[in-house]
């Protein structure tokens, strides 16, 4: 049997967030707790949205929180503290992803009607409550459109990590005009995180339907990239959150789950992370994608499928893959391998250590050995 | 990319062999629902397929509160209010609906008319006039492989009280809360009425990959319901009992539905609806036998997107020894090949010149095709001259 949902509206491209305003008035929201960070403030997305929800029937509360790559328990908190007081029906998250997170996060404490997290392992989420996504900041968007979310507790070093059924965003706007802008090594990271996500979900992934999101992901990037023009914004940044429905499905996702314990104990974000924890075993992931997936995605990067050799094909993204890690790579501002990260010996060892206690130690044990192995050679 | 594209499908697919019985009942628990009206048509009815739902239903301790097996064939406003009047007199809190397009659309326009507590249907025609109403939790069963109507958020409805115009209701609201693919309902019904609804998810795939509206997510279910299309429809035909082979086409269609739901369709289906209504013909007949026509008279404007679908219709050997500037063309051909074998295969699909289709008839046709929503995504700019030129080639066969 094979199952799929995915609940997010996707509202893409111009005037995107002008028809969020559509969105809130048609879901009757009354009370409406915009949370946003300082990107948002600085490239006029709060105040374009203040321009564009200005109705009086409409109780509008702000909160400004860090920008800060992992959503912090003090922001939830805050949020949540809010809504006490208002009774929200409609959360607008304006910013980063990390943003998102505490909209995420605010919504499954009010699924639960509690105000910690301590304890709590499974989460009915409340279906009322509209929760809407504008993105204005680049950076990790491959949980955006799940129902994944992360929360770091500061003050007791506590790292929340829940995957919520019906959690995933009701709407999420990317609109071009209050995005800012990135630079060209920033838009290579993102496509090739994008890329990597994409291959993982196609080679883990069990059920086909939660493959159509990765494949979709490569299309945008493959199709740009044969009209030879450079990836614009929406195109980067929709590829990796549409690659990053389809990785987040990914039962027992060792890597997100390293990646994510990683960011937390190093300044890095996810991205750089990601490219890096998987830099040794990526031509392996390429050579577990299954011939008929192989097929449905076609000639892409180059790579030709000819008379039904899969293995040409995988020789050839895993050269296309590589020549890409070689550009990022070659930046002399990127941290190249673990330890130039942040991370020691001891920290892959600790981490592992708790993903054992997360998942099934009897089942996963041999793959996070594995992963651990490649990771720690890697140092 | 396009400028901007919305893409928004939330319902829940649940897809696999034996589903309904395996799954049906624990779904309605997970909504909450337990009392439920049963809505299908007369054929299905007399297959024992809504008995066999029934049961299903049952089984998880959850009631049946009524059954409404006389849906039409085109759905009407009449069967809708007769449908509500049903669902508030028996106490029932859900729907569960099994059937082709007209009884998923009757569905659908039920559930919208109960959620809105509208006094009469007419109150909710239109594109999205509707608000947010009480939640009726509803599930949806396609006993046909063409449609897509189990997550399409548009409802065709006869309106006998204008001369039985159609009109159309398109909400999100509409939209189920699962659909469930099973092979078990599609297994009893003829080859010919599998098939040609087949061709009208084509159609969708196609159409909705070339269409003004496209969008990158809409563009890859358009191709995976195309290679699923392509690579099952003949083989149906030698194992129309085979799960396997009935599932693939359960969920091209459905992909189908899922594309052309978040971007549009076209010609074909513009000239379809009204060639449908003109010569009183099925609409998968008339999507089917026009679809080839179409495509090659748009050659020179969907060129790229043709030469980009030929890759999903042909395998991998045959794509890389056509030369580029011929791909097109060739999609073309594949496309009327196929549809050429599967009717000999059945035999019996009439032509459309056997269904009355003159020249004498073009104009009436072109009028109502001119004032159909489906023509204005169409990838050309259509004019009275081009719909005539389509009709010529559909009548004399000529591509």
């Amino acid at each position: 049997m094979k199952e799929f949902k995915n609940l997010t509206k996707f509202m893409v491209g111009l005037d995107a967030l002008e028809r969020v305003s559509y969105e809130v008035y048609y879901h009757n929201c009354r009370n409406v707790l915009v949370i946003y960070d300082n990107d948002s403030d600085i490239c006029g997305g709060k105040r374009k949205l203040k321009h564009i929800l200005a109705n009086n029937k409409i109780n509008i509360k702000y909160v400004k929180v860090d920008g800060e790559k992992i959503a912090t328990w003090k922001s939830v908190e805050q949020c949540y503290q809010l809504n006490k007081q208002n009774a929200v029906d409609c959360i607008i998250c304006l910013g980063s992803s990390a943003v998102a997170d505490i909209g995420k996060a605010v919504k499954a404490l009010i699924s639960i009607d509690k105000n910690s997290f301590e304890g709590v392992k499974e989460i009915d989420v409340d279906d009322k409550i509209q929760l809407v996504v504008v993105l204005i900041s680049t950076g990790d968007h491959c949980n955006l459109a799940s129902g994944c979310f992360n929360v770091f507790d500061e003050n007791n070093n506590i790292f929340y990590k829940f995957n919520c059924k019906n959690l995933s965003p009701n709407i999420v706007a990317l609109d071009r005009q209050i995005l800012d802008n990135i630079s060209e090594f920033l838009a290579l990271e993102m496509q090739l995180t994008a890329l990597c996500m994409s291959f993982l979900a196609l080679a883990y992934c069990e059920n086909d339907n939660n493959k159509i999101y990765a494949m979709i992901a490569i299309d945008i990037i493959d199709k740009a990239l044969k009209e030879n023009k450079k990836l614009n914004l929406i195109e980067i940044i929709s590829a990796q959150m549409y690659a990053g429905i389809s990785f987040m499905n990914i039962k027992k996702n060792i890597v997100d789950e390293f990646v994510c314990q990683a960011m937390v104990r190093t300044n890095c974000c996810y991205d750089r992370i990601f490219l890096n924890a998987i830099n040794s075993c990526f031509a392996e992931t390429i050579f577990q994608i299954q011939k008929s997936d192989i097929a449905m995605i076609g000639n892409v990067f180059g790579a030709t499928f000819k008379q039904n050799q899969a293995d040409d094909w995988k020789e050839q993204i895993v050269k296309f893959i590589n020549d890409k890690k070689d550009e990022y790579f070659a930046n002399k501002n990127i941290a190249k391998g673990l330890s130039s990260i942040g991370l020691n010996e001891k920290d892959i060892q600790e981490i592992f250590e708790e993903m054992a206690t997360a998942f099934d130690k009897d089942k996963m044990n041999e793959t996070i050995m594995q992963f651990q192995e490649i990771l720690l050679k890697e140092l | 990319m396009k400028n901007y594209y919305e893409f928004y499908n939330p319902v829940q697919i649940v897809a696999g062999k034996n589903v309904i019985a395996e799954c049906l009942g624990e779904l309605l628990i997970t909504l909450n629902a337990k009392r439920i009206l049963v809505i299908s048509g007369p054929t299905i009815n007399k297959l024992g397929l809504t008995d066999f739902v029934g049961t299903a239903i049952k089984k998880n301790g959850i009631d049946v509160g009524a059954y409404y097996v006389d849906v039409p064939n085109e759905s009407s406003v009449k069967t809708i209010e007769e449908i509500c009047n049903i669902y508030k007199i028996n106490n029932c809190d859900g729907i569960v609906a099994l059937g082709g397009g007209s009884v998923l659309d009757t569905a659908k326009a039920s559930k919208l008319m109960l959620s809105q507590k509208a006094m009469c249907l007419k109150e909710l025609y239109g594109y999205d006039m509707i608000g947010i109403g009480n939640k009726i939790p509803m599930i949806l069963i396609p006993t046909t492989c063409g449609t897509g109507a189990e997550v399409t958020r548009v409802a065709v409805i006869s309106d006998e009280n204008n001369n039985g115009l159609k009109e159309e209701i398109i909400s999100n609201e509409m939209l189920p809360d699962y659909c469930l693919l099973d092979p078990k309902m599609i297994k009893t019904l003829p080859s010919k009425s599998v098939l040609l609804t087949a061709f009208d998810a084509m159609s969708h795939a196609i159409e909705g990959y070339c269409c003004l509206q496209k969008n990158p997510i809409s563009d890859r279910y358009s191709v995976l319901a195309i290679r699923m299309l392509v690579d099952n429809l003949e083989k149906y035909i030698e194992n129309p009992k085979d799960d396997d082979i009935g599932l693939k086409l359960l969920e091209a269609s459905n992909y189908a539905g899922i594309s052309f739901s978040n971007s549009m369709v076209g010609a074909v289906h513009a000239i379809g609806h009204s060639l449908g209504v003109i010569l009183n013909i099925g609409h998968d007949l008339a999507i089917s036998r026009l679809l080839p026509y179409v495509l090659s008279y748009n050659i020179e404007y969907a060129k790229q997107y043709y030469e980009e679908l030929y890759y999903y219709v042909v395998d991998n050997d045959e794509y890389y020894n056509t030369p580029k500037e011929e791909m097109a063309r060739a999609f073309v051909l594949k496309i009327h090949d196929l549809f050429k074998r599967v009717a000999d295969k059945l035999g019996n699909v009439p032509k459309l010149v056997d269904c009355g289709l003159c020249q004498q008839k073009f104009n009436e046709i072109i009028t109502k095709t001119l004032n159909d929503g489906a023509i204005l995504t169409e990838t050309r700019y259509m004019q009275k001259q081009d719909i005539a030129n389509i009709l010529n080639m559909a009548l004399e066969e000529k591509l």
